[in-house]
This record gives C-alpha cells, sequence and structure tokens, in this order.
C-alpha cells in the first residue's frame, strides 16, 4: 500500500532519529525526494559536530562551493562554477568555531597534499609557498578596525589562507541561514596565541539577523571579547543559556581590558529579556556590576554557576539575593569566598533550589590560592536550610572541619537529598566523611565520590562499603581502586541491599586479574576510557 | 454510578458505527476535547469522517487506557535528543500491521492526541533506525523517484555521513 502519511506526520518520524544518528539520516536522504527534502534539514543542522573529524572536509567542501566565485578567486579555489545540488547553509542552526578550525585543517591538509596553493601569487604577483610569513595585520570588522586592541602577529601563508577560509564560511553560514540556535566561540583549545578574526563574527552584517535569536551561546579563550558582547547586546536578546569564560586575567593578562569586558557582559546579560542559565569560568570579577546586570534576569534565572572564578574584590553579593527562583547554585575552585560575600544569600529563601554545590579543594593549576582558606561554611548552611525539602542533589569539596554545620542542616531541614557528591583530595578522607553524609541523608539513592589524588586501597573501599546508606542505589568511585576477585566477592556481600550499580576505575594491569567468571556472575561490563585504565559497571 | 462515569458521548466512525464513550475518555483528544467544550454536552453523535470504526476502536482502546495520564508539556520541536523510548504497554498496543500503525497515527494526527502520535512516530523511527536507503523503501513500498545522476550526486554530497 505505500507510505501514504503526511509530511507533518513524516517530519515527526525523523525528529526521532537521533540528531547523532548521521548514517540512519543520510539512509532517509535517499529514500526518495519527500523524505530527501524533509531529512536535510535535520543533517545539515550541526553537520561538524557528528561528522567523524576526518571526513569533516567533504562537509567543507560542500559549503565552499557555495562560496561567490570571486571569494573563490581569491582563495585561490579551483571550484569556480561548481554549485552543490542545495542550499546546505541554510540548514546550519549551530556554530561552533572549534568545528570550522578542525574541518578547514583536515581540508587544507588534503589540499596541500595534493598540491593546492603552489600557484597562489601574492598581490605583488610573486609565487610564494605555503609556510611564507604573512605581515601582521590588525584586526579588523566591516571596514572598521577595532581601536589597535590587537594585531595579528605575522603568520605563515597557510594559517592566513585557514583564517581567510573560516571568515568566508562563517559569513556564508550566517548570510545563508536564517537562525542560528547555538553560538560557540570557544578557542581554549587552541592555544594562547591563536590568531583568528573570532571578534568580527557578530559584526557580519548578516549577523543581526542570523544570531539575533540564539538560545545558547558560549564565549571563551584566549581572545578578547569585549567587542563581541557590546555588539551582541544590540540584536541578541533571546539567549537562554550563557557561558563565558576568560583567559585574559590575572598575571596572565596581555590585555587590559577586563573591566571593559565586565562591562559589555554585564550590558549583554542586562538586555536578555529570559536568562535562565549562567556559567562565568575562570574570570576575576572585580565589583558588583555583573551581579547587579544579574538581577534584572532575577525571575528568568534557574542555573548559577561559577568555575575558577573570584569574587574576592566584589563586596557581599546582595544582587544575586534577588535571583529567587534560582534552582542550581554552584560554586567550584572560587577561593576568596567569604561570609561577606555569602552573607546576604542567607536572608534570602530559595525555594527552588534543589542542587547546590560548593567546592574548594585544592586545585594544584591554580598557584595564587595554595594556601589554607576557610570556607563560609555557616552560611552556605543556611542557604540549604532555606532551600529545605526541595532540595535533593548537594555537592561538597571543603576541608573537614566544615562539615559538621552542614550535616546537622542537611539532617534537619533536608529530608530529600538523593544524590550527593563528595570531592575529597585523599581516598582516606571519605571514612571521616561517611558517617556524616549517611546520617544526614538517610534517603541517599546516589553517591559519587571523586577523589582527586589517590587511589583507594582494597581494605578502604571494603571498609566504607559497610558505612554506605542502606537506601542507596548508585555508587560511583571516579578513582582508581585496586579490587581484586575476591574484593569483588567481600563488597557484593556488605553491599546496601538496595544498591544496582557500582562503578569504579582500575588500571588496565588490574582489570586482567579479574577472572570471566567473576564478570559474568556480577554482570560486569568493562569500559576503556582514557585509553590506560578500564571503567567497570555491574549492577546488582 | 458516579457523576463522571454518567458523561458520556457519542462517537460516529466514517463506516457509520457508533461508539458511546466517557467524556473523560474521549478528552485525550484535543480535537473531542475542545468540540465538547464549545457545544457542551449533546445527545448527538459527532461524526469522525476520516476514522473507520476497526481504528476508532484501537484509538479509544489507548484513550482508555491513558485516561488518567497528565495532558503532555509543550514541546520544543528543536529538542536535540528525543527519547526514543516506548514503554511495555505501548509497545505492544503498536504490535499491529503496519496499515493499522499507519492509521493509528492517522487518526491521532487528526484527533490530536500527541502522546499517541508520539508513540506511534516513534515506533516507525525506530522501524528506520540502521536501514539502508533500499531497505526503508523495501519496509514501507517506497517508490525511488531519483534519476540516477540525482542519486549520485545527493550520495557524493552527504558521503560525509554514510557509515562506515
Amino acid at each position: 500500500m505505500g507510505f501514504y502519511l503526511p509530511t507533518e506526520c513524516l517530519q515527526k518520524i525523523l525528529s526521532y532519529i537521533d540528531e547523532e544518528d548521521i548514517s540512519t539520516q543520510y539512509s532517509c536522504l535517499l529514500v526518495n525526494r519527500i523524505w530527501h527534502d524533509n531529512t536535510l534539514p535535520i543533517l545539515w543542522r550541526r553537520p561538524f559536530a557528528y561528522v567523524k573529524p576526518k571526513y569533516s572536509y567533504k562537509v567543507l567542501h560542500a559549503f565552499l562551493l557555495l562560496l561567490p566565485n570571486e571569494v573563490k578567486k581569491k582563495l585561490g579555489l579551483l571550484m569556480i562554477n561548481l554549485k552543490p545540488m542545495n542550499n546546505y547553509a541554510r540548514f546550519i542552526r549551530d556554530i561552533d568555531y572549534l568545528h570550522l578550525v578542525g574541518a578547514v585543517d583536515t581540508w587544507l591538509a588534503s589540499e596541500l597534499r595534493n598540491g593546492f596553493m603552489n600557484s597562489l601569487l601574492l598581490p605583488n604577483g610573486s609565487k610564494v609557498r605555503p609556510d611564507s610569513p604573512m605581515p601582521p595585520v590588525p584586526y579588523f570588522c566591516d571596514g572598521e578596525t577595532i581601536s589597535g586592541l590587537y594585531e595579528r602577529p605575522a603568520v605563515t601563508l597557510e594559517r592566513d589562507l585557514k583564517e581567510q577560509i573560516i571568515d568566508e564560511l562563517c559569513k556564508l553560514i550566517l548570510s545563508r541561514t536564517n537562525r542560528i540556535d547555538r553560538l560557540v566561540l570557544d578557542l581554549e583549545k587552541l592555544g594562547a596565541d591563536y590568531v583568528s578574526n573570532v571578534v568580527a563574527i557578530p559584526r557580519i552584517p548578516e549577523a543581526q539577523i542570523s544570531l539575533a535569536n540564539i538560545r545558547e551561546f558560549v564565549c571563551k579563550g584566549h581572545f578578547p571579547k569585549e567587542h563581541i558582547f557590546r555588539e551582541m547586546a544590540k540584536y541578541c536578546l533571546n539567549i537562554d543559556s550563557l557561558q563565558v569564560g576568560n583567559r585574559l586575567r590575572w598575571d596572565r593578562l596581555r590585555w587590559n581590558t577586563v573591566n571593559e569586558t565586565c562591562s559589555a557582559l554585564a550590558q549583554l546579560i542586562s538586555v536578555q529579556r529570559k536568562l535562565s542559565k549562567f556559567v562565568l569560568i575562570e574570570w576575576k570579577i572585580k565589583d558588583l556590576e555583573l551581579f547587579n546586570a544579574l538581577k534584572t534576569q532575577s525571575e528568568s534565572l534557574k542555573h548559577f554557576e561559577m568555575y575558577k572564578s573570584s569574587i574576592s574584590n566584589c563586596g557581599p553579593l546582595v544582587p544575586l539575593a534577588k535571583c529567587c527562583n534560582l534552582e542550581i547554585f554552584k560554586m567550584d575552585a572560587c577561593f576568596g569566598t567569604t561570609s561577606a560575600h555569602m552573607k546576604p544569600l542567607t536572608y534570602r529563601a530559595f525555594p527552588k533550589l534543589r542542587h547546590f554545590t560548593y567546592i574548594d579543594t585544592i586545585y594544584p593549576d591554580i598557584p595564587e590560592f595554595d594556601n589554607e582558606w576557610d570556607p563560609p561554611a555557616d552560611d552556605f548552611a543556611a542557604i540549604m536550610s532555606n532551600a529545605g525539602q526541595c532540595l535533593v542533589e548537594v555537592t561538597l569539596g571543603m576541608d573537614k572541619k566544615n562539615y559538621p554545620v552542614i550535616f546537622k542542616t542537611l539532617s534537619q531541614f533536608c529530608p530529600n537529598v538523593k544524590k550527593y557528591v563528595s570531592v575529597i583530595e585523599w581516598a582516606s578522607d571519605i571514612m571521616h566523611l561517611m558517617p556524616g553524609i549517611a546520617s544526614s541523608c538517610p534517603n541517599l539513592e546516589e553517591l559519587t565520590i571523586e577523589v582527586l589524588i589517590k587511589t583507594f586501597q582494597r581494605e578502604e573501599l571494603i571498609n566504607l562499603v559497610e558505612t554506605l546508606p542502606s537506601s542507596l542505589q548508585y555508587f560511583h568511585i571516579n578513582a582508581s581502586a585496586d579490587f581484586f576477585d575476591e574484593d569483588l566477592t567481600a563488597f557484593m556481600n556488605k553491599c546496601p541491599p538496595r544498591l544496582r550499580q557500582f562503578t569504579w576505575l582500575t588500571s588496565c594491569e588490574r582489570y586482567t586479574q579479574f577472572s570471566h567468571e567473576r564478570f559474568k556472575e556480577y554482570r560486569v561490563s568493562p569500559v576503556l576510557e582514557g585509553g590506560y585504565r578500564h571503567h567497570l559497571i555491574f549492577k546488582v | 454510578m458516579s457523576a463522571s462515569e454518567a458523561k458520556k458521548i457519542t462517537l460516529k466512525s466514517c463506516d457509520d458505527i457508533e461508539f458511546k464513550v466517557d467524556i473523560r475518555v474521549a478528552s485525550r483528544s484535543i480535537l473531542l476535547k475542545n468540540m465538547i467544550e464549545d457545544v457542551g454536552e449533546t445527545d448527538q453523535s459527532i461524526p469522525l469522517p476520516n476514522v473507520n470504526e476497526r481504528v476508532l476502536k484501537k484509538v479509544l482502546e489507548w484513550c482508555e487506557h491513558h485516561k488518567d495520564d497528565p495532558q503532555p508539556a509543550i514541546e520544543d520541536s528543536d529538542t536535540r535528543r528525543r527519547n526514543t523510548e516506548i514503554d511495555d504497554w505501548n509497545k505492544k498496543f503498536l504490535e499491529v500491521e503496519q496499515d493499522m500503525l499507519f492509521e493509528i497515527i492517522l487518526a491521532a494526527n487528526y484527533l490530536d492526541i500527541k502522546q499517541l502520535l508520539d508513540i506511534g512516530c516513534k515506533t516507525v523511527a525506530n522501524m528506520i533506525k540502521g536501514k539502508t536507503p533500499e531497505q526503508i523503501r523495501e519496509t514501507f513500498n517506497i517508490q525511488n523517484d531519483f534519476t540516477p545522476e540525482e542519486e549520485e550526486q545527493i550520495r557524493k554530497e552527504n558521503e560525509w555521513a554514510e557509515d562506515r
């Protein structure tokens, strides 16, 4: 009888194909014309995110074919007058700058192998090699130099070409698509000296339309961001999730723009209609401007998170206390946080707060904060007690002496904590904390122990098992634990009655000492993690 | 007899078979719910010209089973990862011939029963997953209307997505 469902039903069916399952989408594309037309917008929504890296140059090729002939000539591309079957750029909903860089890298590597660029000429007509140096140039956008903010150092011709291609790609995508949902400008992995004209992206004329409705914006890495924030504040008013990281900080500061960048970020936050998630990474906050901006989002803000950021000079967080709809509050490695900062948050209840994280356990890569620091544990306890029954998830990593007040609060006011993550330095620390965790969270279902430095010894793990709360269903240890066949049996005999899953790490060397019979008996599934350890899971 | 049990309406299939149905059951369909709210209780049967007896019976069986479920929240159509799991009851309910499955999807679409439409579409999506274009055409008896040149170009421009 055939497939006679209307297009709207076919679209719904195709929407249930996992976005990562590009192989099935490829099959759907080739079924017939109707399936083809309805699959294209799905397959080409985020092609760089799902293509295998080695094939990303093939995605890129389709976009390069779409470039205007004059641009192709400028870039020295040998595809003049060739056009793809579809305007694939119009389906793009997601721009991740790092993906574009990766695709151009792969494409250039393959083209260079094929002798591309051998015929490239400089404007003066002289022939050049790919590794020929190109002179420094100032960043400039749309015909206007960005006020001496940053000058690109000399690069090779290959690098210059790479940046030109990325620029042209951004222009192409932003001009062909009418709506980008997610913009990720995360250059952190590209290194401190990576040069790119990423600053110019929001100033591409068509961006005012295509970026106007982005819902998620990530901006991290080693590049000046002030102009990006200022420009986007003019037309991006519907950001739902904003994640900002700034490596231009502290002693590594290369441009004195932190204050200006902070103001620009505050401006971007203030103009949003409904910001619900804000994440700040590696940022030094000098005053309350940023928090005052967040206050303008007090009704919509649900998720506040800071990681490796400092608020030591910014005073009490009074504006943040106005964000009464917060559901998630996270501070990780935010050293220098004092009671003076946190006190205003204790005067205001957060009735919807379901997740609280505070970690100040030593991070060896932050030398500025290797000294002792006492976090405001009393204030954290007050925040949790105000959240009361709503609080279901807690993550804590502090010195042992700070826990009693927290455990007392949890046991008195927060009976619904189901998930607890304990971040500790040494495996042995958990033996001190476990009785407190078990008594203060009698309904705990999931316990995760993150150990930063030391591995678990077999005796420690067996002893720990005896102290686990009886309600526990999931137990994860993110550290190496030396476990043998007989330890597994001892663990099984002592584990809480409802435990359904236990995961831990073990070295390959230890892994080989488990018998297959034991794996079978406890339904152990080995998973390779990081290439040198096996993550084992079993269900009881 | 409780008050809610007393409130019934009559639905008439396109092949003129009448079904007396609890209003709560019929209200799983947003189309019927709105209709009942607009015209109020009526003794007249509501004609459903797009649904035959066999399919309507099946759809009402689903509505009866799910009459106490909360109405689904409005979902963002662009949600990146969509849940394709189907619970055991619904999975068994949809273990039907392909024609019947399509008829149920069409009826759910016409009657605006979002959850039934969703599980119907998920079921078809699960039938598609992992198949080649040829297998999909064969499964649903679909005619390939591409010219060989078109098909070749589509393959070439999208070969990055092909599983290798």
